[in-house]
């Protein structure tokens, strides 16, 4: 159970399952062991656990991470430290039952393309977290996901993890394409004080998946208090993206399940114009599309 | 002015002319748009809707592709027929049958192409996602006209090979590939079929419009039936649909999923019928029919096909 320390103190636990390690049928004290999130008991988030896991499989290809720190995208604008500024989130996002607190985030969604414009740079972010839009937390956001950074005629895609106000950390030996099923799963018991969590990354196509423990920021803990589900963007530097949906978007508190489809959408403007429009289809199904 | 097209089966087809640089199709009158290929601005709403968004997002890098075409399966074109079941053979996603005493004269969507990747070196793996009408039951059981993205998708000298081309065909008719439309997983495609169907009568003639609006390739192909073949409407479907299984050919690989979004069908004489008001199919397979790709009609107007295979 190796420890690795970044800069800035950031120190993530990363785990070595033997080959053949099936989180389907392993015994909790064994997901633990080796850094796997815990089946949950609700039957449909256990569903969607064992619907990720059955499905790879045979050609799971487990990653043992390697991280790096962006400190700022080079060339780049600003980083999206995860802050919700009223301009650069599109998407849903739900709030936990009164008294009660998210522990868990989980969706899935194709990655979509998006192609560089010589003198232009962007970057967008798609990802699910907790916190960060409401609450006594705001400045603490737990977040995963995948960023798409265009620059000139060079395009980047790379999963990442960021426990704000701490940096942003992408995993760099997992492969992210575009066209690729990713499902993501954040979660954080007990839920509001948590200070670790485990982050579980499946690139679904390609069989590469990895799980991990990180820690919350010097003197931070979880709220719990938002999940979301975000194509995020600085309005000036947001690529067109197409579409892309956002699947099985569940969040946990407690015992209880909340769809991400059944709180609020979120739009980035530009001005007075919607450039990424979110529609909730269903109680999990998000759509966002670029419409500039 | 229309070019003429040798497709490698020897038919030929005449292409559409390259639209001036200033051609724009949100105010271009509806003989230019026909002239010129375009899919004819519909009053429905949502096709307005579609139209406007396709071309308002595209139209600062669209570039008219003059396709390729070719008919290069060295297989004959396999029936497609499926059994009148929920679960079928090879298609999967949705299917909506023209209100009664009425045709489809068009169909609409559009959807980002996945990424898929060969797990065997041994086996090849194939894909195909599309949109279509006719094909499912009655009158126009026994015919399919129908275009979308194929990918092919195999090792080859131990690197991953994929092929990733739009195509049409016009069952029975072969597979029409259309070279020089650059299509990668990640891309979001826009397919609208159009044809002048009067009402209660058939068409021999469509146009098969293809945008591929995340890098702005454009292309549109007039398409004849095949002889003594006409389009009936009575079906539209979105699909994604795998290899029939032949012994030592094609699998479909795990292609995570696919949202047809945009999903509608054009009624001859006018109105629609929204894509996911209908039935959903399913792929299945093995002994015990084991849902290999699923369809699900997610809200009116999306249809999302999933994979949940491999079969047993």
């Amino acid at each position: 159970m190796p420890v690795i320390t970044l800069e800035d103190g950031i120190s993530i636990r990363t785990f070595s399952p033997p080959p053949g390690f099936d989180p389907v049928v392993a015994t909790a004290s064994e997901l633990e062991q080796y850094g796997f999130p815990a089946r949950p008991n609700h039957p449909r988030l256990l569903k969607l656990y064992q619907r990720v896991f059955a499905r790879l499989k045979g050609r799971l290809n487990y990653i043992e991470p390697a991280f790096r720190v962006i400190r700022d995208e080079s060339h780049g604008p600003p980083p999206s430290a995860g802050v919700y500024t009223g301009d650069n989130w599109s998407g849903g996002v739900v709030q936990p039952p009164l008294g009660k607190s998210f522990n868990q985030v989980m969706g899935e969604w194709v990655v979509p393309n998006a192609y560089p414009k010589p003198g232009e740079v962007f970057l967008n972010s798609y990802w699910i977290g907790l916190d960060g839009f409401i609450g006594p937390a705001l400045g603490e956001v737990l977040q995963a996901g995948v960023d798409c950074f265009l620059f000139e005629t060079s395009s980047s895609l790379y999963p990442w993890h960021q426990w704000a106000p701490s940096a942003k950390v992408a995993i760099s030996n997992l492969a992210v394409s575009a066209g690729d099923l990713v499902a993501i799963s954040i979660s954080a018991p007990p839920g509001a004080g948590a200070t670790t969590a485990t982050v579980h990354f499946a690139n679904i196509s390609s069989g590469a998946a990895t799980s991990y423990v990180i820690s919350a920021p010097p003197s931070y803990q979880l709220a719990g208090s938002s999940a979301e589900w975000v194509v995020e963007a600085d309005p000036n530097h947001l690529a067109d993206y197409g579409q892309l949906f956002f699947d099985n978007c569940i969040a946990c508190a407690g015992n209880s399940g909340a769809g991400g489809g059944t709180g609020r959408k979120l739009d980035i403007y530009r001005g007075s114009t919607p450039i990424s429009e979110s529609t909730l289809i269903t109680s999990q199904v998000i759509q966002c599309r670029y419409s500039a | 002015m229309m070019a003429d097209i040798t497709a490698q089966s020897g038919s030929k087809i005449r292409a559409f002319p390259r639209p001036p640089s200033s051609f724009d199709p949100l105010t271009a009158a509806a003989a230019e748009l026909e002239y010129y290929g375009f899919p004819p601005r519909r009053a429905e709403r949502c096709a307005v809707k579609l139209y406007r968004r396709v071309w308002g997002r595209i139209k600062d890098r669209y570039q008219y592709i003059e396709p390729t075409l070719s008919t290069d399966r060295s297989t004959p074109p396999l029936p497609r027929t499926p059994t009148f079941s929920p679960n079928n053979v090879n298609w999967s996603g949705g299917v909506v049958v023209a209100p009664a005493g009425q045709s489809f004269c068009g169909i609409q969507a559009e959807w980002v192409v996945p990424d898929v990747y060969p797990p065997l070196q041994t086996q090849g793996y194939w894909i195909g996602s599309w949109i279509g009408l006719d094909g499912y039951i009655g009158a126009g059981a026994n015919i399919v006209l129908q275009a979308g993205v194929g990918q092919d998708v195999y090792y080859q000298n131990g690197s991953i090979h994929r092929d990733i081309f739009p195509w049409y065909e016009w069952y029975p008719d072969n597979m029409v590939k259309i070279g020089g439309v650059p299509v990668s997983p990640g891309d979001l495609v826009v397919v609208i079929i159009s044809t002048a169907m009067p009402p209660g009568q058939s068409s021999t003639n469509a146009t098969v419009y293809f945008a591929n609006t995340t890098n702005g390739a454009s292309m549109s192909v007039p398409v004849s039936a095949p002889s003594g073949v006409q389009l009936v409407g009575n079906s539209a479907e979105w699909i994604v649909e795998q290899p029939l299984p032949i012994p030592g050919g094609d699998t479909l690989p795990d292609y995570g999923e696919v949202f047809f979004a945009d999903c509608e069908a054009y009624i001859a004489g006018g109105g629609s019928v929204d894509g996911g008001t209908g039935a959903a199919l399913n792929i299945t397979a093995g002994v015990a029919n084991s849902v290999v790709s699923r369809g699900v009609l997610i809200s009116p107007t999306i249809i999302q096909c999933s994979y949940s295979g491999p079969a047993p």
